[in-house]
């Protein structure tokens, strides 16, 4: 509880601050960036700071599920920084999304009972979108 | 899954209807959020849709947890680009205060249960 309401109090007031000063694209881009890595990557240890640890397969599964929506946030964020265009952001933010899809299908899905041609829809449909935005 | 037909076949309709970027984006957010909706109001409903079919209370509050950044990203891909350096931690501060149910529901059922028998 204390680590999520500190993250809110600190995300609330930085929201606010932005709002009305100047603040460096970079540092909301940072924070997506990094707090997705830890999700997507190490899942376990993230949980085990919010009181969350020995969680089942399943569960740690579904939590890289998270990190796949945050990542794919990140990957947009990371590009309109780098001086992409809005629509190529949002292609990159969508190859993100099929890849991340693609990888939970061959190595995860069977683990926890997910239905793989479910997920390969999702990472298809993914890729279908992120290239329409290229068109 | 009803949510989710219905976005699949909003974003079909805005594709085929006129290729934008801003319908296409609109359409994609859609998708998005109505997964994260379907997951966050029916946890249990949208894992049999994976094909999960049985979870624990524990699992569907991972779920419950990784619907809500769903939610927030949604909002990210909506939120106007020159407003990102305020609407993105606004959209995780959402987020995390969404998930502290689900993380207290978690974190109860990793607590050692009383033992009561005499």
């Amino acid at each position: 509880m204390a680590p999520s309401a500190a993250w809110i109090a600190f995300l609330a007031g930085l929201g606010k601050y932005a709002s009305q000063n100047d603040v460096h694209p970079g540092v909301n881009t940072g924070l997506w960036v990094a707090n997705s890595l830890a999700w997507y990557l190490y899942p376990e240890k993230q949980s085990s700071i919010y009181g969350m640890a020995k969680l089942s397969k399943k569960a740690t599964a579904l939590q890289t599920v998270q990190g796949q929506a945050m990542l794919s946030t990140a990957a947009y964020l990371g590009a309109l920084q780098l001086g992409r265009t809005r629509a190529e952001a949002f292609a990159v933010s969508w190859a993100v999304q099929s890849a991340t899809a693609l990888r939970f299908a061959l190595t995860k899905a069977d683990d926890v009972d997910c239905s793989r041609s479910g997920v390969y829809i999702w990472a298809a449909l993914s890729a279908g979108i992120a290239a329409l935005a290229l068109a | 899954m009803l949510t989710r037909f219905i976005a699949v076949v909003y974003l079909a309709a805005s594709v085929t209807s006129s290729v934008n970027f801003d319908n296409l984006n609109t359409a994609a957010a859609a998708v998005v959020a109505a997964n994260g909706a379907s997951g966050f109001i029916t946890p249990s409903s949208n894992l049999k849709g994976w094909g999960m079919t049985s979870t624990t209370a524990s699992e569907q509050a991972a779920l419950r947890i990784a619907a809500t950044w769903q939610l927030a990203a949604a909002a990210v891909l909506l939120a106007p680009v020159e407003s990102l350096s305020s609407s993105g931690p606004y959209a995780a501060a959402a987020a995390i205060l969404l998930s502290i149910p689900s993380i207290e529901t978690i974190g109860e059922t990793q607590k050692p249960k009383a033992n009561c028998e005499r």
